[in-house]
This record gives structure tokens, sequence and C-alpha cells, in this order.
């Protein structure tokens, strides 16, 4: 019964690992093959430096695995500077981590869909682009990351981000009751001054105090050094 | 002459890249660049050009938005330029000459080309036609009554006599003639000889307008035939019936075609 139930939450992460966006990868092989033409090799070559780290830390991540939050900003970092190069001063990002929450563990990817939909539901639709904001703060023994943008908001008959991506938004809402049970708070909401925001809370863990997640936290750290 | 051009991205690195990769094409004369659905639709009704290639995902109007939103002109032959498939039925359903997938082929762009010549040079020889019919009707309607029977001798040279066809990485060279029906496969068109059968990729309008309509008569939503090879009519219930070709081979006639039946059989 226990290997059962073992068996199927593994299969439930699986499929709730991240997916990339074939868009994003056609779109930015395109620009590199452009920069090849163009003969400006320095810059073709710090694109696909750039792809090849983010494509390292999205195919061989683990579903289960949780990373230090410095290294998930690292890779939405790398992930926007890639769009930046494609959008340019239409995309404009923001990032405040508290230093107190640098280290505290997160599942791997997690905020990824969540800055793919704003750069899909804000940045792409308008014509001057928008803000993409990430925050991490300490509050009590919970850590609150919001990741917000200065979009339209949501559209008349667009319900839900999640509604339309699929695996967006539901996606992230998915995994961390996985990985918290009811320990966590998922909300998202449009701003009052417009623009969209997702809020989410979870238990500060560190590598120092988890087990198990100690473990891959080194690993995934390892990496990032190697 | 020139094949007057508007690009449509809201890349420029995007823009860039095809403006480069369609240098080699001499007749190509870029008129515009545009960055966003909004200004396209300006710049196309402006400029008229005759092509235009469009991303897809663009802010404010998106690529099937300029479509619709021209429509009110003689609108140009587009080309959907796209980084993933997912839209390529919706883009053929907007009347599109082609799509093309980023990074663009060199080789690829070529077909595409060929095809935009192609269908340039039949618009421009029917607006000539429609232009000169216009003046002279107004200023000599007898002399209009002349143009429309040279406008039949004019008609038959303007289709095809060989059709290229890529097929299993080679390339026929078909005489028209000799095909004796064409079936439609979704995108594809099954081209059917006494003695092979190749497939095509063009939709079944496009294919239509290259081949003259006084040979090949559409007889089904599906297929075509050469009316030269049918050698038998075979009534059957309903109106519909069976046409019985130089091969054997037997094709349903539709209802709704069979006015087309009768023509040819009396």
């Amino acid at each position: 019964m226990m290997r059962l139930e073992a068996q199927a939450t593994s299969a439930q992460l699986t499929m709730l690992r991240y997916q990339l966006n074939p868009h994003f990868l056609f779109n930015t092989l395109n620009s590199i093959s452009t920069l090849v033409l163009l003969k400006q090799t320095e810059q073709a070559n710090a694109m696909l430096s750039r792809l090849s780290s983010f494509l390292r830390f999205t195919l061989i991540n683990e579903a289960a695995a949780k990373v230090p939050l410095t290294q998930e900003v690292e890779t939405l970092k790398l992930y926007l500077d890639i769009e930046k190069m494609r959008f340019e001063e239409r995309l404009r990002t923001y990032f405040t981590i508290e230093p107190a929450v640098e280290n505290a563990l997160v599942p791997s990817l997690l905020l990824q869909p969540l800055v793919e939909n704003a750069i899909k539901y804000a940045v792409t639709p308008k014509e001057e682009g928008a803000d993409i904001s990430v925050t991490a703060q300490l509050v009590g023994q919970r850590v609150r990351i919001t990741v917000s943008d200065t979009g339209p908001g949501l559209q008349p008959g667009q319900q839900d981000h999640s509604l339309s991506t699929g695996v967006g938004m539901a996606n992230t809402r998915e995994r961390l009751s996985q990985a918290y049970g009811d320990d966590q708070r998922f909300e998202h909401y449009v701003k009052a001054g417009g623009g969209f925001e997702v809020l989410l809370e979870l238990p500060y863990q560190s590598r120092i105090i988890s087990g198990e997640d100690n473990q891959t936290g080194a690993k995934q750290q390892g990496k990032i050094s190697a | 002459m020139s094949i007057r051009t508007i690009l449509v991205d809201d890349e420029k690195l995007a823009i860039q890249g095809l403006e480069l990769r369609l240098q080699p094409f001499d007749d190509i004369e870029i008129v515009a660049t545009c960055h966003n659905g909004r200004e396209a639709i300006r710049k196309i009704k402006t400029l008229k050009p005759d092509l235009v290639f469009l991303d897809i995902q663009m802010p404010g109007f998106d690529g099937f938005s300029v479509v619709q939103g021209v429509m009110d002109i003689d609108p140009p032959l587009f080309v959907f330029v796209t980084a993933y498939s997912e839209h390529a039925i919706k883009a053929f359903e907007a009347q599109a000459i082609d799509y093309l997938m980023k990074p663009v082929e060199p080789e690829r762009l070529a077909d595409t080309m060929d095809r935009v010549r192609s269908r340039l040079a039949d618009k421009r020889t029917s607006d000539e036609l429609d232009r000169l019919r216009n003046v002279i009707n107004e200023v000599a309607p007898d002399a209009a009554d002349n143009l429309s029977s040279m406008d039949d001798d004019l008609g038959s040279t303007r289709f095809e006599k060989l059709i290229n066809i890529k097929d299993r990485g080679q390339i026929f060279r078909v005489d028209v003639e000799s095909i004796e029906r064409i079936d439609a496969a979704g995108d594809y068109m099954c081209i059917y000889t006494a003695d092979n059968s190749l497939i095509l990729r063009e939709t079944m309008k496009d294919l239509e307008k290259r081949l003259d309509p006084r040979t090949f008569q559409r007889v089904h939503r599906s297929t075509i035939v050469n009316l030269d090879q049918v050698r038998q009519v075979k009534p059957h219930t309903n109106g519909e019936c069976f046409l019985v070709l130089e091969s054997g081979a037997q094709v349903k006639v539709s209802r709704s075609y069979r006015d087309v039946v009768a023509r040819f059989v009396h």
C-alpha cells in the first residue's frame, strides 16, 4: 500500500515537472542563428552559454528536488536574460531577495512557470512591454515569495492564467501541495494598480535543518560551483 | 518585376534574420518592417505590398488579426513565420500561401518564393485582363466581346504544362496531361498518373488555380479529375454517379457536382 502510494506520488511529480516551452527554445535558436549570420559571434556565444546553462538546470531537474532560493533565482535570471535579448527594453525585471531567505529551500523550478506566464500575458501583448518583479522575504518562520507584472491583469473571458496554459499556475500550486501538504499558501490576484500577482508562502527550510533535502540541495549547489 | 514586401515581427533580431535570409532573392524589395500588428495593418493599407512575412505571436493585434484587419483591401500574399507549429492549420485557414518555421531554412524559403512568384504571376495576369476589360468596356463596348474570346486563348497559356512535385526526396516533373486524377488528403494532394502516384504539399484550392479548368474538373469535395481521361459515366443512386477513367479507376461524383458531368457528356 505504502509502495503504491509512493509510486503514485512519484508519477504525479514527474507529470508536474517543468516542461520546456518549445516556443522559447525555437525563438532562442532563431536569435542565435541570426546573430551568427550577422557575424556577432560574441553575442551569439553569450546567448548559447546562457541557453546551455538554462537547459542544464531544466532538463536534469528532478521533480522532487529542492534547491536553495539563490539557485532558483539564478535560473530565472538566465531565462530572463535570454528573453531580454529578444524583447529588449520591453522586458524589465526586478529582483528583491532578502538575504535571510537566500538559502531557503524551494522545489526546483517552482517559479519558472509563473515568470513564463508573465512574459506571455504581460510582456508579449503590450507594445510597451511590462515589468516583472520577483520578491522574497522571511515572514516569521515562513518564506513569502511574490511574482508580479505590470501587464493587463486578467482579461475578460480569461478567468485564470492557469486555464489557458494548462501546465502553468496549476502546476506550481500542485507542486506546493505535494511538497508541503496544507502547510503552504498560494494566491493570485489582480493588483489594485493593475497587473497580476502571484503570492506563495512556504515553511522556511534550509540545508542544515532538513535531512534528505540537505543532500539534494548540496548536490545541486555543487553543480553550480562546478 | 520586383516583389514589394513587408516584414512583421515584434523581435528586431527576427526581422534582421529574415532580411538576411531574403537577401539572395533579387526580386524581393523590402518596403517596410513592422514591430507590431497595429503598425502592420497601417503599412499594408498604405503601401499595398505584394507579399507580407508575418509573425503570429505579437503584441496587440496578432498575425491572424492582421490578416483580418486588411481584408477590406485587395490583400497581399501572406507567409506566416513562427517558432512552433501549433498554429499551422489556422494559418492555412487564414489563406496563408505558406507557413515557415524559425529559424527559416534557405531551401525551404526558396520553395516559398517559387510559390509566391507563380501566384503573383497569376494574379497580375488576371488583374491586367480585368483592367483592360474595364477600359475597353468604357471606350469600345463592341470590342469587349472580342476580348473575351481572346481571354480564352490567353487562359490556355496561363496554366502550367509541367508541375514540379517533390516526393521522397526527389523532384518529379509531371506532364499535366498525364495526370488522371487528384485526391485530397488533409494538407496533401495525391496525384495519380497512369503508372505512378505522387504526393504534393499544397491545398486543393491552390492546385486548382494552376490547372486549366477546361480539362481539370472538381467532381467531389476532395477529388479533381482530368476530363480527357474519362471513359464511362455510370449513374448511381441519389443523383450521384461514378466516372470510369482510362486506367479503370472509378471516381465518385457527388450530387453537388452532377451538373459538371452533364456538361461534358452531352
